[in-house]
């Protein structure tokens, strides 16, 4: 038994290496996410950052998801990567690159991903492992997952407070409202660009952590203290107007 | 054909023949691969080594010698200690409150010096990828070498001062020599060679077989059981932040380990003496006062509570929770409510909580005879 698998396992060695002679007519992308105030490189733990409505504020942790990688191509079809999901955490240099395998060499007009989950992937309990399952979202909230834990401590009055900037899919806990907020969006970067093996296809995601807070919405921690985040129809609804703000994405250029 | 691909051919056809070679060597018995009975809802990454694949034979090597007091190397009835000593079965394979050996649950090793923290439920530890004790030190990033993953358990275990304070040679040539042994060893691992690295394999395969998934709550999942009103709420206050705000670190029903397997500082003290801690690990002052948050499975048997196990009731970990906790730069922000001291909520909500907690117990762990001494 043992003998044959050990046969089989040389042979598919063997045509694995033969199928690659072929012209590869798909490769890998790799989209790279770095984490900013204003440009300068996001540091945790450090009390440095200050919100549009004036809050001091540090970052302890952030953990979030983004799924769905879609390319639009030259003649107007989209390939939509509808598997694809990928958890992001600060505190693991690791999780900065998600790699999308088998994408279709060729010329695109633009990529983008879902910030989130879409309704259609956020189910709950369809991501029973970790890292993914430290971000369920209560059933009472419409169930799911966290798009985002932002976790912020932050300076009011010289008393250190937390904020736990947590978005996701909101209904009211009570049902007196069934409308669900879900702020998850779709990140886009537009332009011609070529997808090919003959180099390194990288994107560089910038997310710029002040830009959750303002300008489009001010969010003014004073004014929401004591207020439930994940269960704010407001709050919730704020951060899916700022959200789109938060991200911009390049490609790189690499030789 | 590029001469890429002819180089490729001809290593391959090199390494079938190697493999050919190599296979023709290999014993004749051939090893059960050891299966999981799991619910669709729980994770399927587990935490095995490639290097150490679970086999029925190997779980059945470990269980004997996770039970056996000659892991001291020592063979008379005082000096026998083993895994199983500290790791009840009764007590979810922590060492219970009510241990006689060790009163208040706190345990010490072979030559009385206390352990730095009380035991942890060995429960579950296949979907643990976030590293082992209570500060996670035993992990795979660990700096030292043979510190690393489970499979290391048992020669720290061996020689800690605070535990067996025996020696691997000495506990080599002991096991080398039990008879009873050697057809065992044969089984699992094709030769009756006792290495204390065999060893702790099979005793890792023994621990990672150790599951928990037939809980009230469980069969409330798969639809076999239903939930009292009392239990429900209990439910809906930990799963939501206005309530008792416990989900963040210790899962729900879609991450049905009831715990992330995280580390944080749960508000309890705004001093930290014990050298112990994550911050040892992690070196990041933030880290201080962090352990990793426990399950809360089988909570019925596994008092004394936290590291420390400073609380010997389930109702102190909610009077704790529900008005105790401490508002430090230290307290991670997941405690939200710790500006306030804790949740506060009414003692009729604190007993939905600890209601919906009791549905979390797993009699099927503590009765499973495949976790039992076999001796
Ligand atoms: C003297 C009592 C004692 C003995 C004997 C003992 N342990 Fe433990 N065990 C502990 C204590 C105490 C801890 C918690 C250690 C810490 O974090 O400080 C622990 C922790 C563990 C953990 C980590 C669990 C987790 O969730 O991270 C594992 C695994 C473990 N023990 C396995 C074993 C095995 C296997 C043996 C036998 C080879 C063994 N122990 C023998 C007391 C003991
Ligand atoms: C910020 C994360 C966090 C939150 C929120 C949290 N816990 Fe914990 N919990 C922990 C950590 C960490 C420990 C272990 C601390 C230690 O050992 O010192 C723990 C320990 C416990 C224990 C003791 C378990 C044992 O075996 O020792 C119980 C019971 C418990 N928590 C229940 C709850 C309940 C109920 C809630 C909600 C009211 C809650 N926790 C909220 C992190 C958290």
């Amino acid at each position: 038994m043992k003998r044959k698998s050990l046969i089989l396992l040389a042979l598919s060695l063997i045509f694995v290496a033969c199928k690659n002679n072929e012209e590869s007519t798909q490769c890998n992308i790799n989209v790279n996410f770095s984490f900013n105030v204003n440009r300068d490189s996001l540091e945790r733990d450090s009390m440095k950052y200050v919100n549009d409505a004036g809050n001091k504020y540090m970052v302890t942790d952030l953990q979030m998801i983004v799924s769905k990688l879609q390319l639009v191509h030259s003649d107007g079809t989209t390939q939509v990567f509808d598997k694809s999901v990928h958890f992001v955490d600060l505190a693991d240099t690791s999780t900065f690159t998600w790699t999308i395998e088998d994408v279709p060499i060729g010329i695109y007009n633009s990529i983008g991903f879902v910030f989130g989950l879409d309704s259609t992937m956020n189910v709950t309990g369809a991501y029973p492992d970790p890292p993914i399952n430290e971000m369920i979202w209560p059933e009472s909230l419409g169930g799911g997952y966290h798009y985002l834990k932002l976790n912020c401590k932050w300076l009011s009055d010289k008393e250190l407070l937390p904020l736990n900037f947590h978005l996701g899919p909101e209904q009211m806990i009570d049902g007196s409202d069934t409308t669900v907020i879900d702020n998850s969006f779709i990140v886009t970067r537009i332009s011609d660009f070529e997808i090919s093996s003959k180099f390194e296809n990288v994107f560089e995601v910038n997310v710029d952590i002040n830009k959750w807070f303002g300008p489009t919405c001010i969010i003014d921690f004073d004014k929401i203290k004591g207020v439930w985040i994940m269960e704010s129809h407001e709050i919730q609804e704020m951060a899916r107007e700022n959200g789109p703000n938060v991200f911009s994405m390049n490609k790189k250029t690499v030789k | 054909m590029s001469r890429y691909v002819e180089v490729l051919i001809i290593g391959c056809l090199t390494l079938l023949i190697a493999l050919i070679c190599v296979s023709c060597e290999e014993p004749e018995k051939e090893q059960t691969p050891y299966q999981f009975d799991l619910p669709s809802y729980f994770p399927s990454k587990l935490n095995v080594s490639d290097d150490n694949p679970m086999t029925v034979e190997g779980v059945r090597l470990g269980r004997h010698l996770f039970y056996d007091g000659r892991l001291s190397g020592r063979t008379d009835t005082d000096s026998m200690m083993c895994c199983a000593t500290c790791h009840r079965q009764e007590n979810s394979f922590d060492a219970g409150i009510d241990n006689p050996l060790f009163p208040g649950g706190f345990t010490h090793g072979l030559t009385g010096i206390r352990t730095n923290h009380v035991t942890m439920p060995l429960v579950n530890l296949v979907f643990n990828h976030n590293g082992y004790t209570w500060n996670g030190s035993l992990n795979g990033k660990n700096p030292v070498e043979n510190m690393r993953c489970l499979e290391d358990m048992l020669w720290i275990v061996i020689t800690a001062g605070d535990e067996l304070c025996g020696d691997t040679n000495t506990v080599r040539a002991l096991f080398q020599s039990l008879h009873e042994y050697s057809e065992m060893f044969e089984d699992a691992f094709g030769t009756s060679e006792v290495t204390v690295d065999r060893m702790g394999r099979a005793i890792a395969q023994f621990v990672n077989s150790i599951v928990s998934c037939d809980s009230k709550f469980d069969r409330y999942l798969k639809g076999e059981a239903v939930l009292t009103e009392e239990e429900l709420l209990g439910y809906e206050l930990f799963m939501t932040e206005e309530g008792g705000d416990c989900f963040h670190c210790h899962g729900g029903a879609a991450n049905p380990l009831f715990t992330t397997n995280k580390y944080y500082n749960n508000g309890k003290d705004s001093v930290f003496t014990d050298e112990n801690d994550r911050f040892k690990v992690t070196l990041r002052e933030y880290d201080k006062g962090a352990y990793r948050a426990p399950s809360l499975r089988n909570l019925k048997y596994t008092a004394p509570y936290m590291h420390d196990g400073r609380y010997s009731t389930i109702d102190d970990v909610l009077d704790f929770y529900n008005s105790k906790v401490l508002n430090t730069p230290y307290t991670d922000v997941l405690m939200h409510h710790a500006p306030e001291g804790g949740v506060h909520l009414t003692p009729h909500e604190i007993a939905a909580i600890k209601s919906f907690l009791m549905t979390l117990t797993d009699e099927s762990v503590i009765t499973n005879e495949k976790y039992s001494n076999p001796w």
